[in-house]
């Protein structure tokens, strides 16, 4: 499944209303040349390996990513948390999304009633329709024709729907930005990913640990591992807790990203992380990015959403029309898309540009300048 | 917006005096980052024009005594460049003429020019000096920087005096 398009009618917390993301590609893409930073879902229809927000502090990037969440956890699960919400919060969304061969659309409006023993948002209306791709679709799918599908019963006043039956495909959607700096999942982790390529990756991050081994419960859960160095003789039995102690913030959260991405590589899905850079050097990164680009690797075409303030990592890929810039203006925030909103130069990188403020991403000069007057006139 | 560049520390402690005691046609408000900049510190200056809008006009009054170098602009990139424009100020031959012209000192100062530079005048002439901040906070700096052009008559081609900038 991808998701092709997101319109949330309602606004979601600071999103204007109307708020729209569109995930496609909007540059012609040249099938002459071999496009590693895009997947082709069907004949002429591209869709970006990376998409990225970027912004100022507080221009909403981590709000998207919580709605794109939101989105993700109604069509993986059909219900959606109320922990996004208020009481009383309407939320409604226009969403496309892909499942080879057909585009769906679900248009849904959800309500927090507000109910204690109810941790689900209840539908208040709710319809999914679709249609076969056609190649005059792949620039404009606002002119496509859904069509009525029998089999989906909306589930108005209820907190299940079953759009997830049509949208889940067994691709995984998550946000890693859950995980935090957790080693809660390492057990799991090692399961799916196997011993070998969970013990690459630990030694990636943290080379002076031979091994981490989960130890297995009888209810199959992981309560405690084996941890070892190998500078010591015999390997300390710990709980995730004390592990996480053992290991440097940047290892876990390091172990955390790349082992959600490893299952993205094996299932195909989205990731999203907000402010990809925290805890790492460039490179980390840049390698990550390059291993969804990578087709002998990214073998299901997953993809990744994230923030960044590392203009850098912007220069690696050759299209500009999957980064995205937020604005917030009076407690609105808004969405430009650096290929169709701005006049970006072709002979300049896009971290030039993004550095000397052309997408208006950097501090208030005058709020600056008026902290630093303060800090100066302190004590005066 | 107005970026003030000073060659030396001498050229800092007088734009920061001048601009203090607003004689000049601009203030503290309308320079960047409210203070003036030392030319040898271009990376101070980067992260704070940066956050200028990239087509906001820049002029950058240079003030020093040699400024036969070009003001290498590069590093504050392509789209910036455009929009940059640079003003000389000469205190050619050494800010200290300044503290000469206070002292009624020009005169004998040109007699002996060939063999000794102003700061090093001003040591061996002007009893009781200690800094060039100092001196310049108990005289009347203003006059002297008047002075300074009436006596200099002749500037270098595309250079301004300092007394061009004062209100």
């Amino acid at each position: 499944m991808k998701l092709l398009k997101l319109k949330t009618t309602s606004g979601f917390r600071m999103l204007e209303k109307n708020f729209e993301i569109n995930f496609l590609t909007k540059t012609r893409v040249d099938k002459d040349v071999e496009n590693v930073d895009l997947i082709s879902l069907d004949s002429e229809f591209y869709y970006p390996i990376e998409t990225v927000f970027i912004g100022k502090n507080s221009s909403g990037k981590t709000t998207v990513l919580d709605l794109i969440m939101a989105v993700f956890e109604i069509l993986n699960s059909g219900r959606l948390k109320k922990d996004y919400f208020e009481y009383n919060d309407p939320f409604s969304i226009d969403v496309l999304f892909y499942v080879k061969p057909y585009i769906y659309r679900y248009v849904a409006s959800f309500l927090n009633d507000g109910l204690a023993d109810k941790p689900f948002m209840k539908i208040v209306e709710e319809s999914l329709t679709r249609t076969t791709y056609k190649e005059s679709y792949r620039k404009d799918l606002s002119n496509a024709a859904f069509f009525k599908i029998d089999s989906f019963a909306p589930n108005i006043g209820g907190d299940t729907s079953i759009v997830n039956k049509y949208a889940n495909d067994g691709g995984f959607n998550f946000s890693a930005d859950i995980l935090n700096d957790n080693t809660v999942y390492f057990g799991l982790f090692y399961d799916f990913l196997g011993e070998k390529i969970f013990l690459d990756l630990l030694h990636l991050f943290d080379d002076s640990v031979e091994y981490i081994k989960p130890i297995k419960e009888e209810n199959n859960s992981f309560s405690s591992y084996l941890f070892k160095r190998y500078s010591s003789i015999e390997p300390t039995r710990v709980d995730p807790l004390t592990l996480k102690k053992y290991l440097s913030a940047g290892t876990v959260r390091g172990i955390n990203l790349y082992a959600i991405s490893i299952i993205v590589f094996f299932n195909g899905g989205h990731i999203i992380v907000d402010e990809i850079e925290r805890s790492f050097n460039r490179n980390l990164i840049e390698n990550l990015l390059l291993m969804f680009n990578d087709k002998s690797i990214n073998k299901k075409d997953g993809s990744i959403i994230y923030s960044t303030h590392y203009s850098e990592l912007l220069d690696a890929g050759s299209r500009c029309d999957n980064v995205n810039v937020l604005h917030r203006f009076d407690d609105i925030i808004s969405i430009k898309n650096m290929h169709t909103d701005y006049n970006v130069r072709t002979d300049m990188t896009k971290s030039a540009q993004f550095n000397q403020n052309t997408f208006d991403t950097m501090v208030n000069y005058n709020h600056l300048i008026q902290l630093k007057d303060s800090l100066r006139n302190r004590g005066n | 917006m107005i970026v003030v560049v000073c060659e030396g520390n001498c050229e800092v402690d007088l734009m920061s005096y001048l601009l203090k005691n607003n004689l000049l046609v601009f203030g503290f408000d309308d320079i960047l980052d409210h203070r003036p900049f030392h030319a040898r510190q271009p990376k101070l200056i980067m992260p704070v024009l940066n956050v200028l809008n990239p087509d906001e006009d820049i002029l950058f009054y240079r003030i020093g005594d040699t400024l036969t170098d070009e003001f290498d602009t590069s590093c504050f990139g392509e789209i910036r460049k455009e929009h940059i424009q640079i003003v000389d100020v000469s205190t050619t031959p050494e800010i200290e003429i300044l503290i000469i012209l206070c002292e009624g000192l020009y005169s004998e100062y040109l007699k002996s020019k060939s063999v000794v530079g102003p700061k090093e005048f001003v040591k061996q002439k002007v009893k009781g000096y200690e800094s060039f901040e100092k001196y310049i906070c108990s005289h009347d700096i203003v006059w002297a920087i008047k002075e300074y052009r009436r006596v200099k008559k002749q500037k270098r081609k595309g250079t301004i005096f300092l007394a061009d900038l004062l209100k």
